[in-house]
């Protein structure tokens, strides 16, 4: 009886070897036969549990990077893009949010970007795109209801913005991303032309993957 | 008073160090209380939500040294508008006038070479760290961007501000506390009455090697 159960032993661990290395290779993507197979987009992020309130006057959000100094190419007080600069008129007011994440770090979007103070004879105004704080909320106020894409933003403030370049960030992987209602998607078109809409978070992932998208929230429109 | 025994050169790092950590403050002083209240009114104004009137007549620090007989309504309204807030702006220019007088203080006695002016670099040091919550975001950045041009690019569009708080602040700061911890170690070693035993300070002799 003792060979026949050497002989099974060697046949059931010859059989466990075989399976496991199938396994191991079917693990492994079976070799390189299919790798000139365009990859696959990473999967979008999810909306973070942890949510942000910036209702009202909020904390800056993130760090430092344009500091107080970068409109200064920006708007002067003329019509850019459509968008004129005036007194305030709140008749319509919706807001919508920027967060820009370098390498999984939220930077600050600087304060007061689209407010031109007075000076000397020369009235102030606001820009119907604007911001107040540092915390990433973008204001759309106007007369009237109007639709205005986050391109204008970008140059009211004076920075540059497409898939390879945000605010003179380049040479990084860049994805943007839109989360209305919740539902998080991929923005695959041009960034200038993503809509401002009333509680729309517009994120702008540049450099490493973001395990979730920051998930802010305000009270009003 | 004693008179510790570290180098003019610690000495001079020390105090340089601490003027340029206490830069910032110092020129925040310049603000009067009168011009610190027209801006917290003002503040004020457009947090209530009436921010047209603001922004043509934005406030500026010149306003309150506007000779009165060339003052509009409009001027005397806001003056007006800021007087409650005047006391309380008057404290404040108060309590940061006195911490850069300590400030002065700690420098002046560190020239003179006290024994306590070590002491005194690190309270204030302490003290600022207390006072203007610290900001570390050129150093966070330089760790976040991975990239010595990305830093470089956006220290680059930072004011003169900025770079005083964020970026050479923290690094005085550390250099003050260093250049006053070794003054103090110095200050221990050598200050020590000699009938006592040293080994028990620092070890400059191993005891087992004496003869």
């Amino acid at each position: 009886m003792a060979p026949t159960v050497n002989v099974n032993a060697r046949l059931l661990v010859s059989l466990f070897l075989s399976v496991a290395v199938a396994v191991a290779v079917a693990g492994c993507g079976g070799g390189g036969g299919d790798s000139a197979a365009p990859a696959a987009p990473a999967p979008v992020p999810p909306l973070a549990q942890t949510v942000v309130d910036i209702s009202g006057t909020a904390a800056p959000v993130g760090i430092d990077y344009w500091g107080d100094k970068s409109a200064v190419n920006g708007g002067k007080g003329e019509t850019i893009d459509g968008v004129p600069c005036r007194q305030m008129d709140e008749t319509f007011h919706v807001h919508s949010h920027l967060a820009i994440v370098l390498n999984g770090q939220l930077l600050t979007i600087p304060s007061q970007l689209g407010q031109i103070t007075a000076s000397g004879s020369t009235a102030g105004c606001f820009y119907q795109i604007h911001n107040h704080d540092k915390a990433g909320r973008l204001h759309v106020e106007a007369p009237a209801p109007v639709n205005y894409a986050l391109g204008s933003f970008f140059k009211i403030w004076g920075q540059p913005l497409a898939r390879d370049n945000v605010g003179g960030i380049t040479g990084l992987p860049i994805v943007f991303y839109v989360t209305d209602n919740g539902v998080v998607t991929r923005y695959d078109g041009d960034p200038a032309a993503i809509e401002l809409k009333s509680h729309r978070l517009i994120t702008i992932q540049i450099g490493s993957p973001l395990p979730a998208i920051p998930h802010f929230t305000w009270t009003g429109t | 008073m004693d008179h510790i025994t570290s180098s003019p050169l610690s000495r001079a790092l020390a105090a340089f160090a601490l003027l340029l950590v206490w830069a910032l403050p110092a020129s925040r002083l310049a603000v009067l209380p009168q011009e610190r209240a027209l801006a917290v009114a003002e503040a004020g104004v457009c947090r209530a939500g009436q921010r047209a009137p603001v922004l043509p007549q934005q406030w500026s620090p010149a306003l309150s040294r506007v000779d009165a007989s060339t003052r509009t309504d409009n001027d005397l309204l806001r003056i007006e508008s800021a007087a409650p807030f005047q006391p309380a702006a008057s404290r404040q220019w108060a309590v940061e006038a006195l911490h850069l007088l300590l400030v002065a203080v700690v420098v002046a006695s560190l020239a003179a070479g006290w024994r306590l002016a070590p002491l005194g670099v690190i309270a204030a040091v302490v003290l600022y760290v207390t006072v203007n919550e610290p900001r570390v975001d050129a150093y966070r950045l330089l760790w976040v961007a991975e990239s010595p041009r990305l830093w470089w690019q956006a220290i680059g569009q930072w004011s003169l501000s900025l770079w005083a708080e964020r970026l050479v602040a923290p690094a005085m700061a550390g250099l003050s506390v260093l250049c006053a911890t070794a003054m103090l170690t110095r200050s221990l070693v050598d200050g020590v009455p000699r009938r006592f035993p040293m080994f028990f300070i620092i070890p400059r002799r191993l005891p087992w090697r004496q003869p």
